[in-house]
């Protein structure tokens, strides 16, 4: 056996987004194009490596909101006709005559692709996407990762008893849809600040990952930088993030995914294709929109009116190329590292799953090229899981990472800074309030519909936790419905509160509330304590 | 490309329900957002507000033994402070009597900022900041493989931060915290 190691990790995650009251609501294909761009992709990709036989291992993170999320019959049905719709519309684009002949045939690809897609939704998984992933991690292909509960910014909340409650029902809730307790977890955004290790360690998780700098700036500095895993004091082990396999794909100048021959995301049809083609596929609004039918290639650093069409082919050649360069690198960079560490290195190659075929189409292709060809170079690495690792290797070196984030420079400007810093006020009372309800009526066992009212306000709370909606209102990127979901949640947490305290809890508002966001059904407000 | 007949339209932007401006209370928090920069909010009871007080923020370097003071505009409710990384501080909220006096309103909890790259600066950690990084998240609490240290020598003569009610089974001092207490 090798003794270095490359751990893929990937991040799937979305925000809880469930609208019953709206027959289609444009955000909830956030989790439609996550479905049938990079989720059942990466399926696909896995089935295909489990049927040739090749021994890839992967660890992955499925956040409570996405596992909730695929559970719900209503965005099941809907994404039936999510699917349903494409395959609608790319029949047409596969017939329609003004198109050109490689447009038709890249019309042809979405077709089968589609097809395919709505095939193993309905045959393979009954509907049920968490079944695979559980199948794929009993057979020992995939290590799940748990994660706070909303996902959840844990170093900007004010109260210990939050950060715990949201651990505590983010690993409960993927114990209830994986069937096992998580070993390790992702922190969201990787922010971490010292002493959350430690409530890490009373939920019974073994490790955690953090940005390379949290492991340069660790107490005391690690000798050996971050391709050796680090112990914090209370045991649980903190792995450090890779530079360099980070950079090759993460780069949006040096990484692969810019590579001219990839597909396009910007050159969408929602934007090119004449109205009337496309008014039944848009949303009652009537405004265009991406459909996730792309002809063109990214070319190069040209204008979108300039882009060259897309030959589905060569991309895919091209990430194949990319596949077996991105191994060559690991085994150069892991016959260096072998020779200077005085343990069994290992590459933590963390990215966000939605990476893989959502922004990068190609990237399930890659992904599927890099275990294939790892497969082959074994004296130099394994491919592992973080928990297979840390069962064959104990960490030597002793320390406690530092406050430190994946985002933007690092710390926590794109969670705090002018867009979204007026949130915290809220969220930081919100989170007193609902500690001083667990406090009050802990000891009362109170009946329906208190006990209810009181669950409802922990989970109204946690949707508003979610690090989801500063981080929108950073980008601009769907930003108003960040506020709203952000207002209207806190605003529904504190009638709560007022209702509770006041003795005049409303039952049917309480049912409305979990209609329109079922999660964490069994979650128990005590977790506050 | 052609215009699409909802291109004309102006949508209705549904913000979601309103918030309240102001809790009523005496308060003030301090919030880490990188090495060098902390973010401050803080809200006053309706006495203050109603009495127009100016306010001035008063931010203590414990670390350095100084503090300075910071006369926000009436209207803000929130700062960003440049600080210096690596180092402790907690931020104070007074209110300016007409006889010229400072009254103190609430006080921060202490946070400590982070230090920028260190293992490629070279620069080390003090033990004081290291430990005053630490947040008592777990509720066991920490059990420190290493005595804490002793609290540094120039001490704020700001009164003692209380113990906010959502840790009062925290067995740490609070400063240890992110955060305010009113």
């Amino acid at each position: 056996m090798s003794k270095a190691y490359l751990a893929i990790v990937l991040h799937a995650h979305l925000p809880f987004v469930h609208h019953p009251e709206h027959e289609r609501f444009l955000e909830e294909d956030w989790l439609f194009e996550g479905m049938a761009e990079t989720y059942i992709p990466l399926l696909l990709v896995w089935e295909r490596l489990r049927r040739d036989r090749v021994p890839f291992k992967i660890t992955m993170s499925l956040t409570p909101p996405l596992l909730e999320m695929w559970a719900q019959p209503l965005l099941r049905n809907r994404f039936r006709r999510y699917l349903n719709a494409r395959i609608d519309l790319v029949e047409k684009e596969v017939r329609n005559r003004r198109r050109s002949e490689q447009e038709r045939r890249t019309a042809r690809h979405y077709r089968e692709r589609f097809r395919e897609t709505e095939a193993y939704f309905r045959a393979a998984t009954g509907g049920d996407l968490v079944a695979p992933f559980r199948e794929l991690q009993d057979a020992g292909h995939l290590e799940v990762l748990g994660c706070p509960a909303t996902h959840g910014f844990l170093p900007l909340m004010y109260t210990p008893n939050a950060v715990r409650a949201q651990i505590e029902v983010g690993l409960r809730t993927v114990e209830r849809h994986m069937g096992r307790r998580p070993r390790g977890i992702w922190l969201p955004e990787m922010a971490f600040r010292p002493g959350i290790e430690e409530a890490l360690a009373e939920e019974g998780i073994q490790y955690f990952i953090v940005d390379a700098h949290g492991i340069f700036n660790a107490y005391p500095v690690p000798p050996h930088g971050v391709h050796l895993p680090v112990r914090t004091p209370c045991g649980v082990v903190a792995f450090g993030r890779d530079l360099e396999s980070s950079k090759q794909v993460w780069s949006a100048d040096e990484g692969y995914p810019g590579d001219g021959a990839y597909r396009e995301f910007y050159r969408d049809l929602g934007y090119d294709a004449d109205y009337e083609e496309i008014e039944p596929y848009l949303h009652a609004d009537g405004v265009r929109r991406h459909l996730g039918i792309k002809y063109h290639r990214i070319t190069g650093r040209v204008a979108l009116h300039e882009k060259q069409p897309y030959d589905r082919d060569a991309a895919v050649a091209k990430a194949r190329e990319h596949g077996g360069h991105f191994v060559f690198c690991r085994q150069h960079q892991l016959r260096f590292l072998k020779q200077r560490l005085p343990g069994p290195p290992v590459v933590v190659a963390p990215y966000d799953a939605e990476l893989f075929g959502h922004w990068w189409y190609e990237g399930p292709e890659f992904l599927e090229q890099v275990y294939r060809t790892a497969q082959y170079v074994t004296e130099d690495f394994a491919v592992c899981t973080l928990g297979e690792y840390l069962d064959t290797h104990a960490p030597a070196a002793e320390a406690v990472p530092s406050t430190s984030s994946w985002g933007d420079k690092g710390y926590f400007e794109v969670w705090l800074n002018g867009s979204n810093d007026w949130i915290y006020r809220h969220l930081h009372k919100a989170e007193e309030r609902m500690v001083e309800l667990a406090r009050r009526y802990a000891a009362e066992e109170p009946q329906p519909p208190v006990r209810d009212a009181l669950n409802q306000a922990m989970r109204e709370l946690f949707l508003a936790q979610s690090s989801d909606w500063a981080f929108l209102m950073c980008t601009g990127t769907a930003a108003p419905y960040a506020e709203k979901r952000t207002r209207n949640h806190l605003a529904q947490f504190t009638r709560l509160y007022q209702m509770i305290l006041a003795g005049s809890v409303d039952p049917g508002y309480v049912a409305r509330l979990y209609h329109m966001n079922p999660i964490f059904p069994d979650a128990d407000f005590r977790v506050f304590l | 490309m052609n215009p699409g007949r909802g291109d004309k339209k102006v949508p209705y932007i549904d913000r979601g329900e309103p918030l309240p401006r102001s809790y009523a209370e005496n308060r003030i928090v301090a919030m880490v957002r990188e090495p060098e920069m902390i973010f401050v909010y803080w809200d006053v009871a309706t006495e203050v507000r109603v009495a127009g007080l100016p306010l001035v923020l008063r931010v203590h370097c414990l670390s350095e033994g100084r503090h300075y003071d910071i006369e926000p505009s009436p209207l803000a409710d929130n700062m960003y402070l440049h600080v210096a990384a690596n180092r402790r501080y907690w931020v104070e909220l007074l209110a300016r009597e007409p006889s010229g006096n400072l009254r103190t309103l609430a006080a921060s909890r202490e946070v400590a900022t982070p230090v920028r790259w260190a293992g490629q600066s070279g620069v080390e950690m003090p033990d004081e900041i290291r430990h005053a990084l630490r947040w008592p998240v777990a509720r066991r609490g920490p059990k420190p493989v290493r005595p804490l240290p002793a609290r540094p020598v120039a001490e704020p003569t700001a009164p003692p931060t209380p113990v906010p009610a959502a840790e009062v089974r925290r067995p740490l001092a609070p400063h240890y915290q992110v955060g305010s207490s009113a």
